[in-house]
Protein backbone atom coordinates (compact mmCIF):
# COMPACT_ATOMS: atom_id res chain seq x y z
CA UNK A 1 0.00 0.00 0.00
CA UNK A 2 1.15 3.48 -0.66
CA UNK A 3 0.20 6.96 0.67
CA UNK A 4 1.24 9.63 -1.39
CA UNK A 5 1.24 13.57 -0.31
CA UNK A 6 0.38 15.48 -4.08
CA UNK A 7 1.26 18.90 -3.85
CA UNK A 8 -0.11 20.10 -0.76
CA UNK A 9 -0.95 23.70 0.44
CA UNK A 10 -1.97 24.90 3.88
CA UNK A 11 -2.59 28.14 5.09
CA UNK A 12 -4.27 28.71 8.58
CA UNK A 13 -7.35 30.88 8.69
CA UNK A 14 -5.90 34.25 9.27
CA UNK A 15 -2.57 33.71 8.40
CA UNK A 16 -0.42 35.29 5.99
CA UNK A 17 1.76 33.12 4.79
CA UNK A 18 1.46 29.36 4.36
CA UNK A 19 2.58 26.78 6.57
CA UNK A 20 2.63 24.00 3.85
CA UNK A 21 3.67 25.12 0.09
CA UNK A 22 3.26 22.69 -2.65
CA UNK A 23 4.80 19.34 -0.42
CA UNK A 24 4.82 16.27 -1.93
CA UNK A 25 5.60 13.17 -0.38
CA UNK A 26 5.34 9.37 -0.65
CA UNK A 27 5.69 6.39 1.17
CA UNK A 28 5.09 2.70 1.39
CA UNK A 29 3.49 0.71 4.40
CA UNK A 30 6.56 -1.29 4.58
CA UNK A 31 8.94 1.80 5.68
CA UNK A 32 10.05 3.81 8.73
CA UNK A 33 10.59 7.71 8.20
CA UNK A 34 11.73 9.96 10.89
CA UNK A 35 10.47 13.24 9.55
CA UNK A 36 12.63 16.53 11.28
CA UNK A 37 12.61 19.70 10.58
CA UNK A 38 12.88 23.25 12.72
CA UNK A 39 9.54 24.07 14.90
CA UNK A 40 7.14 25.69 13.08
CA UNK A 41 8.14 24.83 9.90
CA UNK A 42 4.59 22.38 9.36
CA UNK A 43 5.51 19.25 10.45
CA UNK A 44 2.34 18.54 12.67
CA UNK A 45 0.03 20.21 9.97
CA UNK A 46 1.13 17.66 7.06
CA UNK A 47 0.37 14.39 9.54
CA UNK A 48 -2.82 15.80 10.49
CA UNK A 49 -3.60 16.55 7.15
CA UNK A 50 -1.96 12.97 6.09
CA UNK A 51 -4.15 11.16 9.14
CA UNK A 52 -6.69 12.80 7.35
CA UNK A 53 -7.87 14.86 10.50
CA UNK A 54 -7.31 18.46 8.40
CA UNK A 55 -8.23 19.57 5.11
CA UNK A 56 -5.62 21.45 2.94
CA UNK A 57 -6.10 23.89 1.12
CA UNK A 58 -4.76 23.00 -2.36
CA UNK A 59 -3.31 19.49 -2.85
CA UNK A 60 -4.49 15.70 -1.78
CA UNK A 61 -3.90 12.82 0.17
CA UNK A 62 -4.27 9.10 -2.03
CA UNK A 63 -3.64 5.90 -0.23
CA UNK A 64 -3.46 3.75 -3.09
CA UNK A 65 -4.62 6.35 -5.81
CA UNK A 66 -7.90 6.50 -3.87
CA UNK A 67 -8.58 9.25 -1.63
CA UNK A 68 -8.70 8.17 2.54
CA UNK A 69 -12.09 7.02 3.34
CA UNK A 70 -14.49 9.35 4.75
CA UNK A 71 -16.51 6.73 6.60
CA UNK A 72 -15.20 3.85 8.89
CA UNK A 73 -12.02 2.62 10.32
CA UNK A 74 -8.95 4.97 8.46
CA UNK A 75 -5.80 2.82 7.63
CA UNK A 76 -3.71 6.36 8.27
CA UNK A 77 -3.93 6.06 11.91
CA UNK A 78 -2.04 9.26 14.26
CA UNK A 79 -0.82 9.23 17.99
CA UNK A 80 -0.76 12.91 19.54
CA UNK A 81 2.00 14.19 21.60
CA UNK A 82 -0.89 15.22 24.44
CA UNK A 83 -2.58 11.93 25.20
CA UNK A 84 -4.60 13.40 27.85
CA UNK A 85 -6.15 15.80 25.33
CA UNK A 86 -6.75 12.62 23.05
CA UNK A 87 -9.26 10.72 25.34
CA UNK A 88 -12.57 11.50 26.07
CA UNK A 89 -12.50 12.69 29.92
CA UNK A 90 -16.17 10.89 30.66
CA UNK A 91 -15.39 7.44 29.36
CA UNK A 92 -13.48 4.47 31.13
CA UNK A 93 -10.52 3.65 29.57
CA UNK A 94 -12.04 -0.24 28.32
CA UNK A 95 -14.03 2.13 25.26
CA UNK A 96 -10.00 3.75 24.19
CA UNK A 97 -9.30 -0.20 23.61
CA UNK A 98 -12.96 -0.63 22.06
CA UNK A 99 -12.47 1.91 19.20
CA UNK A 100 -9.62 0.29 18.16
CA UNK A 101 -10.21 -3.25 18.03
CA UNK A 102 -7.36 -3.89 20.10
CA UNK A 103 -6.48 -7.69 20.45
CA UNK A 104 -5.26 -8.97 23.80
CA UNK A 105 -1.42 -9.62 22.69
CA UNK A 106 -0.97 -5.53 22.17
CA UNK A 107 -2.69 -4.95 25.45
CA UNK A 108 -0.20 -7.06 27.00
CA UNK A 109 2.99 -5.88 25.09
CA UNK A 110 2.23 -2.48 25.53
CA UNK A 111 2.00 -3.71 29.34
CA UNK A 112 -1.44 -2.33 30.18
CA UNK A 113 -2.69 -3.56 32.93
CA UNK A 114 -6.51 -5.07 33.45
CA UNK A 115 -7.13 -2.82 36.45
CA UNK A 116 -6.34 0.51 34.39
CA UNK A 117 -9.65 -0.13 31.96
CA UNK A 118 -12.19 0.61 34.77
CA UNK A 119 -10.45 3.75 35.38
CA UNK A 120 -11.12 6.84 34.30
CA UNK A 121 -8.42 8.78 32.29
CA UNK A 122 -8.05 11.23 34.73
CA UNK A 123 -7.09 8.67 37.43
CA UNK A 124 -4.54 7.58 35.04
CA UNK A 125 -0.41 8.89 34.62
CA UNK A 126 0.43 10.54 30.83
CA UNK A 127 2.60 7.61 30.36
CA UNK A 128 0.02 5.20 31.19
CA UNK A 129 -2.37 6.72 29.01
CA UNK A 130 -0.17 6.87 25.97
CA UNK A 131 0.44 3.14 26.33
CA UNK A 132 -3.75 2.98 25.34
CA UNK A 133 -3.44 5.34 22.57
CA UNK A 134 -0.62 4.03 20.98
CA UNK A 135 -2.51 0.25 21.42
CA UNK A 136 -5.85 2.33 19.99
CA UNK A 137 -4.06 3.64 16.93
CA UNK A 138 -2.72 0.01 16.04
CA UNK A 139 -5.98 -1.49 15.79
CA UNK A 140 -6.51 -4.23 12.69
CA UNK A 141 -6.85 -1.97 10.14
CA UNK A 142 -3.92 0.10 10.15
CA UNK A 143 -1.63 0.23 7.58
CA UNK A 144 0.13 3.84 8.36
CA UNK A 145 1.05 5.10 11.88
CA UNK A 146 1.67 8.59 12.69
CA UNK A 147 3.86 9.56 15.46
CA UNK A 148 4.15 13.11 16.90
CA UNK A 149 6.15 13.77 19.73
CA UNK A 150 4.28 10.57 21.39
CA UNK A 151 7.52 9.97 24.15
CA UNK A 152 8.08 13.46 25.29
CA UNK A 153 6.28 13.37 28.55
CA UNK A 154 7.39 9.81 29.37
CA UNK A 155 9.94 9.24 31.38
CA UNK A 156 13.29 7.41 29.95
CA UNK A 157 12.52 3.70 30.79
CA UNK A 158 8.80 3.73 29.50
CA UNK A 159 10.14 5.52 26.68
CA UNK A 160 12.16 2.81 25.55
CA UNK A 161 9.36 0.05 26.43
CA UNK A 162 6.95 1.46 24.36
CA UNK A 163 9.52 2.15 21.00
CA UNK A 164 10.71 -1.65 22.06
CA UNK A 165 7.36 -3.23 21.33
CA UNK A 166 5.85 -0.82 19.07
CA UNK A 167 8.74 -0.81 16.43
CA UNK A 168 8.84 -4.54 16.52
CA UNK A 169 5.42 -5.06 16.28
CA UNK A 170 4.93 -2.30 13.04
CA UNK A 171 7.26 -4.04 11.49
CA UNK A 172 6.09 -7.40 11.60
CA UNK A 173 2.80 -6.03 10.60
CA UNK A 174 4.10 -4.30 7.60
CA UNK A 175 2.57 -0.73 8.82
CA UNK A 176 4.51 1.99 7.65
CA UNK A 177 5.72 4.87 10.11
CA UNK A 178 6.33 8.41 10.40
CA UNK A 179 8.09 9.33 13.05
CA UNK A 180 8.02 13.46 14.52
CA UNK A 181 10.52 14.05 17.12
CA UNK A 182 13.41 16.57 18.63
CA UNK A 183 14.81 14.23 20.47
CA UNK A 184 18.07 13.97 18.90
CA UNK A 185 19.53 11.14 20.69
CA UNK A 186 15.87 9.21 20.62
CA UNK A 187 16.45 9.86 16.34
CA UNK A 188 19.85 8.57 15.79
CA UNK A 189 19.31 5.28 18.42
CA UNK A 190 15.84 4.47 16.20
CA UNK A 191 17.65 5.61 13.08
CA UNK A 192 20.71 3.02 13.30
CA UNK A 193 18.61 0.15 15.32
CA UNK A 194 15.72 0.35 12.89
CA UNK A 195 17.31 1.36 9.38
CA UNK A 196 14.68 4.45 9.54
CA UNK A 197 15.11 7.51 6.97
CA UNK A 198 15.76 10.66 7.88
CA UNK A 199 13.42 13.38 5.57
CA UNK A 200 14.11 17.31 6.19
CA UNK A 201 10.65 19.13 5.93
CA UNK A 202 11.95 21.59 3.77
CA UNK A 203 13.12 19.32 0.91
CA UNK A 204 9.72 17.96 0.59
CA UNK A 205 8.45 21.62 -1.19
CA UNK A 206 8.15 22.56 -4.60
CA UNK A 207 8.76 20.79 -7.48
CA UNK A 208 11.68 18.09 -5.84
CA UNK A 209 8.66 15.65 -4.72
CA UNK A 210 9.14 12.07 -3.81
CA UNK B 1 23.07 7.62 62.66
CA UNK B 2 22.10 11.14 61.90
CA UNK B 3 25.05 13.01 63.29
CA UNK B 4 27.67 10.90 61.06
CA UNK B 5 25.57 11.59 58.41
CA UNK B 6 25.60 15.17 58.49
CA UNK B 7 29.46 15.29 59.63
CA UNK B 8 30.35 12.85 56.09
CA UNK B 9 29.19 15.79 54.17
CA UNK B 10 30.63 18.74 52.66
CA UNK B 11 30.25 22.01 55.12
CA UNK B 12 28.28 24.18 52.72
CA UNK B 13 25.72 26.29 54.01
CA UNK B 14 22.05 24.28 53.59
CA UNK B 15 19.16 26.49 52.18
CA UNK B 16 16.14 24.28 52.11
CA UNK B 17 16.58 20.71 53.82
CA UNK B 18 13.63 18.28 53.67
CA UNK B 19 13.43 15.18 56.09
CA UNK B 20 11.44 12.30 56.46
CA UNK B 21 8.30 14.09 54.71
CA UNK B 22 5.15 12.40 53.92
CA UNK B 23 2.11 13.34 52.35
CA UNK B 24 -1.10 11.77 52.44
CA UNK B 25 -4.63 11.93 51.21
CA UNK B 26 -7.32 11.09 53.06
CA UNK B 27 -10.43 10.05 50.87
CA UNK B 28 -13.87 8.92 52.20
CA UNK B 29 -14.27 5.51 49.92
CA UNK B 30 -17.38 5.07 47.58
CA UNK B 31 -20.78 4.95 49.19
CA UNK B 32 -19.00 4.69 52.82
CA UNK B 33 -18.07 6.71 55.74
CA UNK B 34 -14.55 4.78 55.98
CA UNK B 35 -11.35 6.63 55.50
CA UNK B 36 -8.38 5.82 53.43
CA UNK B 37 -5.23 7.42 53.83
CA UNK B 38 -3.08 7.61 50.64
CA UNK B 39 0.79 8.39 51.10
CA UNK B 40 2.03 10.43 47.68
CA UNK B 41 5.40 10.57 49.18
CA UNK B 42 7.08 9.17 52.07
CA UNK B 43 10.00 9.60 53.43
CA UNK B 44 11.32 12.59 51.52
CA UNK B 45 15.04 13.67 51.82
CA UNK B 46 15.97 16.75 49.81
CA UNK B 47 18.87 19.26 50.55
CA UNK B 48 19.59 22.70 48.42
CA UNK B 49 22.75 23.79 49.21
CA UNK B 50 24.08 27.45 48.63
CA UNK B 51 25.44 27.47 44.94
CA UNK B 52 23.77 24.40 43.88
CA UNK B 53 21.11 23.47 41.83
CA UNK B 54 19.68 20.47 42.87
CA UNK B 55 17.48 18.09 40.23
CA UNK B 56 14.35 16.16 41.54
CA UNK B 57 14.04 13.81 38.68
CA UNK B 58 10.73 11.48 38.92
CA UNK B 59 8.28 9.91 36.02
CA UNK B 60 4.66 11.01 36.54
CA UNK B 61 3.03 9.59 39.52
CA UNK B 62 6.14 9.42 41.13
CA UNK B 63 5.06 12.78 43.38
CA UNK B 64 6.97 15.11 42.06
CA UNK B 65 4.88 18.13 41.97
CA UNK B 66 3.07 16.78 44.97
CA UNK B 67 6.48 18.03 46.50
CA UNK B 68 6.81 21.38 44.79
CA UNK B 69 2.78 22.25 46.51
CA UNK B 70 3.73 20.98 49.90
CA UNK B 71 6.78 23.47 50.03
CA UNK B 72 4.38 26.27 49.26
CA UNK B 73 1.48 25.13 51.35
CA UNK B 74 -0.46 24.84 47.76
CA UNK B 75 -2.01 20.99 48.80
CA UNK B 76 -6.04 20.68 48.90
CA UNK B 77 -7.51 20.30 52.67
CA UNK B 78 -7.52 16.20 52.35
CA UNK B 79 -3.68 16.15 52.60
CA UNK B 80 -1.63 15.82 55.50
CA UNK B 81 2.01 16.73 55.60
CA UNK B 82 4.07 15.30 58.18
CA UNK B 83 8.44 15.62 58.56
CA UNK B 84 10.19 18.29 58.96
CA UNK B 85 11.14 21.36 56.43
CA UNK B 86 14.13 24.01 57.52
CA UNK B 87 15.19 27.04 55.93
CA UNK B 88 18.61 28.32 56.43
CA UNK B 89 18.32 26.14 59.44
CA UNK B 90 15.00 26.88 61.22
CA UNK B 91 12.53 24.90 60.67
CA UNK B 92 9.56 26.25 58.53
CA UNK B 93 6.67 26.53 59.78
CA UNK B 94 3.02 27.73 58.44
CA UNK B 95 3.01 31.11 59.54
CA UNK B 96 6.70 31.23 58.60
CA UNK B 97 6.49 29.66 55.61
CA UNK B 98 3.99 32.28 54.66
CA UNK B 99 5.75 35.47 54.97
CA UNK B 100 8.90 33.57 52.94
CA UNK B 101 6.58 32.45 49.94
CA UNK B 102 7.19 34.54 47.10
CA UNK B 103 9.71 36.54 48.67
CA UNK B 104 12.87 34.41 49.54
CA UNK B 105 11.48 31.13 48.31
CA UNK B 106 9.92 31.75 45.07
CA UNK B 107 8.15 29.36 43.03
CA UNK B 108 8.18 28.82 38.85
CA UNK B 109 5.29 27.25 38.00
CA UNK B 110 4.72 24.57 35.43
CA UNK B 111 2.59 25.87 33.36
CA UNK B 112 2.21 29.44 31.61
CA UNK B 113 -1.40 29.96 32.46
CA UNK B 114 -0.66 30.40 35.32
CA UNK B 115 -0.41 34.15 34.10
CA UNK B 116 -3.20 36.09 35.04
CA UNK B 117 -4.65 36.91 31.40
CA UNK B 118 -6.71 39.70 32.06
CA UNK B 119 -3.72 41.59 33.60
CA UNK B 120 -1.32 43.41 31.95
CA UNK B 121 2.13 41.50 31.87
CA UNK B 122 4.36 44.89 33.48
CA UNK B 123 1.24 44.65 36.74
CA UNK B 124 1.56 41.10 37.22
CA UNK B 125 5.53 40.99 37.98
CA UNK B 126 5.24 43.97 40.27
CA UNK B 127 2.75 42.38 42.51
CA UNK B 128 0.82 45.45 43.75
CA UNK B 129 4.19 47.48 43.62
CA UNK B 130 4.29 51.08 42.90
CA UNK B 131 6.84 52.41 43.76
CA UNK B 132 10.27 53.76 42.05
CA UNK B 133 12.51 51.16 42.81
CA UNK B 134 10.29 48.26 41.74
CA UNK B 135 9.68 49.52 38.62
CA UNK B 136 13.37 50.06 38.32
CA UNK B 137 14.14 46.63 39.03
CA UNK B 138 11.69 45.49 37.02
CA UNK B 139 12.72 46.89 34.22
CA UNK B 140 16.59 45.98 34.80
CA UNK B 141 15.25 42.24 34.95
CA UNK B 142 13.27 42.77 31.56
CA UNK B 143 16.32 43.77 29.93
CA UNK B 144 18.51 41.36 31.48
CA UNK B 145 16.10 38.34 30.13
CA UNK B 146 15.80 40.78 26.07
CA UNK B 147 12.45 42.10 26.63
CA UNK B 148 11.36 45.46 25.98
CA UNK B 149 9.33 47.90 27.96
CA UNK B 150 6.35 47.06 25.47
CA UNK B 151 6.10 43.61 27.78
CA UNK B 152 4.91 45.62 30.39
CA UNK B 153 1.95 47.06 28.88
CA UNK B 154 1.17 43.76 26.48
CA UNK B 155 -0.99 41.11 28.25
CA UNK B 156 0.05 37.11 28.13
CA UNK B 157 -1.91 36.27 25.33
CA UNK B 158 -0.09 38.77 23.56
CA UNK B 159 3.42 36.40 24.61
CA UNK B 160 5.35 33.76 22.79
CA UNK B 161 5.28 30.44 25.03
CA UNK B 162 9.07 31.64 25.57
CA UNK B 163 8.96 35.13 27.00
CA UNK B 164 5.64 34.36 28.79
CA UNK B 165 8.47 31.65 30.58
CA UNK B 166 11.05 34.45 31.20
CA UNK B 167 7.94 36.78 32.72
CA UNK B 168 7.43 33.81 34.97
CA UNK B 169 11.46 33.57 35.74
CA UNK B 170 11.41 37.22 36.22
CA UNK B 171 8.33 37.66 38.46
CA UNK B 172 10.45 35.24 40.82
CA UNK B 173 13.48 36.84 40.75
CA UNK B 174 11.61 40.12 41.49
CA UNK B 175 12.02 40.21 45.15
CA UNK B 176 15.47 38.62 45.21
CA UNK B 177 14.69 35.16 46.58
CA UNK B 178 17.25 32.95 47.60
CA UNK B 179 15.62 29.61 46.76
CA UNK B 180 13.58 29.20 43.35
CA UNK B 181 11.78 25.92 43.29
CA UNK B 182 10.92 25.63 39.38
CA UNK B 183 8.72 22.62 38.03
CA UNK B 184 9.29 21.50 34.71
CA UNK B 185 10.36 25.23 33.88
CA UNK B 186 11.14 24.30 30.07
CA UNK B 187 8.25 21.83 29.06
CA UNK B 188 7.72 23.02 25.96
CA UNK B 189 10.41 25.31 25.04
CA UNK B 190 12.88 24.99 21.94
CA UNK B 191 16.62 23.78 23.15
CA UNK B 192 18.30 26.98 22.38
CA UNK B 193 15.78 29.34 25.44
CA UNK B 194 16.31 25.88 27.42
CA UNK B 195 19.93 26.38 27.22
CA UNK B 196 19.25 30.11 28.06
CA UNK B 197 16.87 29.21 30.77
CA UNK B 198 19.47 26.76 32.86
CA UNK B 199 22.29 29.56 32.14
CA UNK B 200 19.98 31.88 33.66
CA UNK B 201 19.94 29.01 37.07
CA UNK B 202 23.09 28.56 37.07
CA UNK B 203 23.76 32.44 37.24
CA UNK B 204 21.55 32.76 39.86
CA UNK B 205 22.41 29.83 41.38
CA UNK B 206 26.17 30.69 41.59
CA UNK B 207 25.56 34.33 43.53
CA UNK B 208 25.11 32.13 46.87
CA UNK B 209 21.57 31.05 45.71
CA UNK B 210 19.52 28.13 45.49
CA UNK B 211 17.63 26.09 42.77
CA UNK B 212 15.02 23.06 43.34
CA UNK B 213 14.45 21.85 39.79
CA UNK B 214 11.72 19.49 39.33
CA UNK B 215 11.92 17.42 36.32
CA UNK B 216 10.77 14.12 34.28
CA UNK B 217 13.83 14.72 31.95
CA UNK B 218 16.94 13.36 33.50
CA UNK B 219 18.91 14.33 30.50
CA UNK B 220 17.52 18.01 30.71
CA UNK B 221 18.87 17.76 34.06
CA UNK B 222 22.09 16.47 33.64
CA UNK B 223 22.65 19.74 31.79
CA UNK B 224 22.42 21.96 34.14
CA UNK B 225 22.01 20.52 37.98
CA UNK B 226 24.97 19.97 40.59
CA UNK B 227 22.66 17.05 42.33
CA UNK B 228 20.62 14.55 41.02
CA UNK B 229 17.86 13.32 43.51
CA UNK B 230 15.67 10.17 41.47
CA UNK B 231 12.16 9.96 42.91
CA UNK B 232 10.33 6.43 42.15
CA UNK B 233 7.18 5.93 43.93
CA UNK B 234 6.78 8.74 46.18
CA UNK B 235 10.23 8.61 48.06
CA UNK B 236 14.05 8.93 46.93
CA UNK B 237 16.14 6.27 46.01
CA UNK B 238 19.19 8.07 45.24
CA UNK B 239 20.64 11.21 45.88
CA UNK B 240 23.91 11.65 43.58
CA UNK B 241 26.11 14.02 41.62
CA UNK B 242 25.21 14.73 38.12
CA UNK B 243 28.70 13.25 37.45
CA UNK B 244 27.91 9.97 38.36
CA UNK B 245 25.62 10.12 35.37
CA UNK B 246 28.73 9.47 33.43
CA UNK B 247 28.91 5.96 33.99
CA UNK B 248 26.70 3.17 34.68
CA UNK B 249 28.99 1.50 37.38
CA UNK B 250 29.39 5.22 39.26
CA UNK B 251 25.39 5.04 40.28
CA UNK B 252 24.03 3.10 42.95
CA UNK B 253 20.59 1.89 43.20
CA UNK B 254 19.30 -0.34 40.18
CA UNK B 255 16.11 2.15 39.30
CA UNK B 256 18.95 4.65 38.49
CA UNK B 257 21.28 2.02 36.45
CA UNK B 258 17.67 1.29 34.33
CA UNK B 259 17.16 4.55 33.88
CA UNK B 260 20.50 5.26 32.13
CA UNK B 261 20.57 2.36 30.49
CA UNK B 262 17.36 3.44 28.86
CA UNK B 263 18.60 6.65 28.01
CA UNK B 264 18.82 5.95 23.63
CA UNK B 265 22.78 6.56 23.66
CA UNK B 266 23.04 4.30 26.47
CA UNK B 267 22.22 1.33 24.63
CA UNK B 268 17.94 2.20 25.08
CA UNK B 269 17.30 -1.06 27.11
CA UNK B 270 13.41 -1.77 28.37
CA UNK B 271 13.24 -3.23 31.47
CA UNK B 272 9.97 -4.37 32.07
CA UNK B 273 7.24 -3.53 34.70
CA UNK B 274 5.33 -0.24 35.81
CA UNK B 275 5.85 2.06 38.38
CA UNK B 276 3.45 0.99 41.37
CA UNK B 277 0.28 2.54 41.83
CA UNK B 278 -0.37 4.23 44.78
CA UNK B 279 -2.61 2.10 46.51
CA UNK B 280 -0.58 -0.73 45.79
CA UNK B 281 2.05 0.34 47.83
CA UNK B 282 3.42 -2.22 50.10
CA UNK B 283 6.28 -1.93 52.56
CA UNK B 284 9.95 -2.36 51.57
CA UNK B 285 11.86 -1.49 48.60
CA UNK B 286 9.18 -0.16 45.90
CA UNK B 287 11.21 -0.67 42.97
CA UNK B 288 11.78 -4.51 44.23
CA UNK B 289 9.32 -6.42 41.82
CA UNK B 290 10.55 -4.96 38.88
CA UNK B 291 14.17 -5.40 40.28
CA UNK B 292 16.83 -8.00 38.91
CA UNK B 293 18.71 -8.52 41.79
CA UNK B 294 15.47 -9.11 44.59
CA UNK B 295 16.50 -10.52 47.97
CA UNK B 296 14.26 -11.31 51.10
CA UNK B 297 15.81 -8.22 53.05
CA UNK B 298 14.06 -5.36 50.41
CA UNK B 299 10.71 -6.38 51.85
CA UNK B 300 11.69 -5.21 54.96
CA UNK B 301 12.72 -1.17 56.18
CA UNK B 302 15.60 0.11 53.78
CA UNK B 303 17.44 3.37 55.51
CA UNK B 304 18.74 6.01 53.13
CA UNK B 305 22.73 5.37 53.38
CA UNK B 306 25.47 6.88 52.71
CA UNK B 307 27.45 5.43 49.14
CA UNK B 308 30.45 7.08 47.56
CA UNK B 309 29.57 10.97 48.08
CA UNK B 310 25.83 9.95 47.76
CA UNK B 311 22.79 8.26 49.33
CA UNK B 312 21.13 5.46 48.07
CA UNK B 313 18.05 3.53 49.64
CA UNK B 314 18.67 -0.63 48.27
CA UNK B 315 20.18 -3.11 50.89
CA UNK B 316 22.58 -4.14 48.58
CA UNK B 317 23.87 -0.14 49.22
CA UNK B 318 23.35 -1.15 52.88
CA UNK B 319 25.65 -3.97 52.84
CA UNK B 320 28.03 -2.30 51.25
CA UNK B 321 28.06 0.39 53.72
CA UNK B 322 27.72 -1.95 56.80
CA UNK B 323 30.86 -4.07 56.04
CA UNK B 324 33.05 -0.74 54.86
CA UNK B 325 32.28 1.16 57.89
CA UNK B 326 33.39 -2.83 59.89
CA UNK B 327 36.94 -2.43 58.08
CA UNK B 328 37.09 1.36 59.02
CA UNK B 329 36.57 0.70 62.47
CA UNK B 330 39.15 -1.77 62.62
Amino acid sequence: MRLCAEHISYRYPEAVTEVLSDVSFGMENTEMNILVGPSGCGKTTLARILAGYQKPSAGKVLLDERPLPQKGYCPVQMVWQHPEMAVNPRVKMQNVLDEGNVDEYTVRGLGIEKDWCGRYPQELSGGELQRFCIARAIGKGTRFLIADEISVMLDLITQSQIWTFLLEELRKREIGLILISHDRYLVTCLKQQYSMKIIAMPELSGDSGA
Amino acid sequence: MDERRVDDRRVDREILEIRNLTVSFIQYQKNTFHKSVLPVISDLEITVREGEITAVVGSSGSGKSVLAHALFGLLPQNASVNGSISYLGKPLRPGMAARLRGREIALIPQGVNCLDPLMKTGKQILNGKKDRLSVLRMRELLGKYGLTRETERQYPSELSGGMARRVLLITALMNRPKLIVADEPTAGMEEALAKKAFADFRDFADTENGVLLITHDLRMALTVADRIVVLYAGTVVEDASADDFAAERLLRHPYTKALWRAMPEHGFSAEPGVQPYVSDRKRGCLFAPRCPDRREACGGEIPMVLVREGMARCVRCEEIYQSARQEGGE
